[in-house]
């Protein structure tokens, strides 16, 4: 951790400044997929976030397909979207087809942005 | 049906692809795609991520997505001869289904080249069936007489060669050399593989127009149906020589 900016850290003194929920929901690949691009543009719908984390996560190794798809979508509806929005960091509209990036706290902006340069170095 | 009524079929089908990506410069990857009916947009993904396209169809549906990477190996491949070519990438071949019986606006030679190699490959591999091929001059056809020997004569494959007469070989053992005055041979550039087997579903064409000079337009398919017409078209047009 010695190399990292310190500014990645500002916000982060004390680990449990973020609740255990939080910690848990960023613990997943495909779950950061959603907040980083959710993060970019504040919105988007179900079915953008399943392109986007399908791309994101699975495209790297090669060719994602609409099977990958599917899986991605129905783990989004079931497991993910569900995790992060029980931990505050997202909210669906009334018909769950548009998921909005909660406001976050400067600890959660701080363990985001550097799970973020984590991911971009890995 | 003709050359170019399967052009008109093809280039109304719609395509999205969508570029995500750190950088509006990679937007540059998949230009060669971008026709009237192919959309190309760019949404944006936070700095030092890996950018990759997302494909959609018509209606917005999801057809496949890949790394940047691996679309880039495919607008600026290395050109291999079939029979060395070690299995491709499977993430490669994957990905021109992806595009498969997608316009391309603007393919140089050795882009088309790659994708011709790849299906001489998949028709070397099969080893039965029949292969069409039309050539743009003769000397583009003397340069693939090497391969087209090896073709003919070493599996079962019936080889038909088409060129416009000037400079066309007298003959290629084991294939059919269909020499025609037809402005369309000569005028498109085409490779057709219907395998023995209809079922095996190894079928693939290239359709091509050389619009400039080096700049070609046109779509590969895997389509059964499509590549089935365009067979049936030049059997029942240009028949025996």
């Amino acid at each position: 951790m010695s190399d990292r900016e310190p500014d990645s850290r500002r916000g982060l003194d004390r680990l449990d400044d973020v609740d255990d929920a939080v910690f848990a929901a960023l613990a997943d690949r495909e779950r950061r997929a959603v907040v980083y691009f959710l993060h970019e543009h504040g919105t988007a719908t179900v079915a953008e976030l399943a392109d986007v984390v399908t791309g994101w996560v699975h495209g790297a190794r090669g060719v994602a397909t609409s099977d990958d798809r599917e899986r991605v979508r129905v783990a989004l509806h079931h497991v993910h979207l569900p995790r992060l929005a029980a931990a505050g960091l997202v909210t669906y509209d009334a018909d769950g087809q548009r998921v909005e990036l909660a406001t976050l706290t400067a600890a959660e902006e701080a363990l985001v942005a550097w799970a973020a340069d984590v991911d971009a170095d890995t | 049906m003709s050359f170019a009524s399967v052009f008109e079929e093809v280039a109304a089908r719609r395509r999205s692809l969508v570029v995500y990506s750190a950088t509006e410069d990679d937007l540059a990857a998949v230009a060669p795609f971008a026709t009237r009916n192919v959309t190309v947009e760019f949404r944006r993904l936070p700095a030092s991520s890996d950018p990759f396209v997302v494909v959609r169809d018509g209606d917005g549906g999801f057809v496949g997505s890949t790394s940047l990477d691996t679309l880039e190996h495919l607008t600026r491949p290395e050109v291999t001869p079939p029979w060395g070519v070690a299995d491709e990438d499977a993430a490669h071949r994957a990905f021109r289904e992806l595009l498969d019986t997608t316009l391309f606006a603007s393919f140089d030679r050795q882009q088309l080249l790659a994708t011709v190699r790849e299906f001489e490959e998949r028709a070397w591999r099969v080893g039965e069936g029949r292969l069409h091929v039309g050539f743009q001059s003769g000397r583009a056809l003397a340069r693939q007489v090497p391969v087209y020997r090896r073709l003919a004569g070493e599996t079962d494959l019936d080889v038909h060669l088409y060129v416009q007469p000037g400079e066309a070989p007298r003959a290629i053992p084991d294939a059919t050399l269909h020499v025609e005055t037809a402005a369309e041979i000569g005028a498109y550039w085409f490779f057709v593989f219907v395998p023995a087997d209809p079922d095996t579903r190894q079928h693939c064409a290239l359709l091509a127009e050389e619009r400039a000079p080096g700049d070609f337009y046109g779509f590969w398919t895997y389509e059964r149906r499509l590549v089935d017409e365009l067979l049936g078209y030049l059997e029942s047009t240009y028949g025996s020589p």
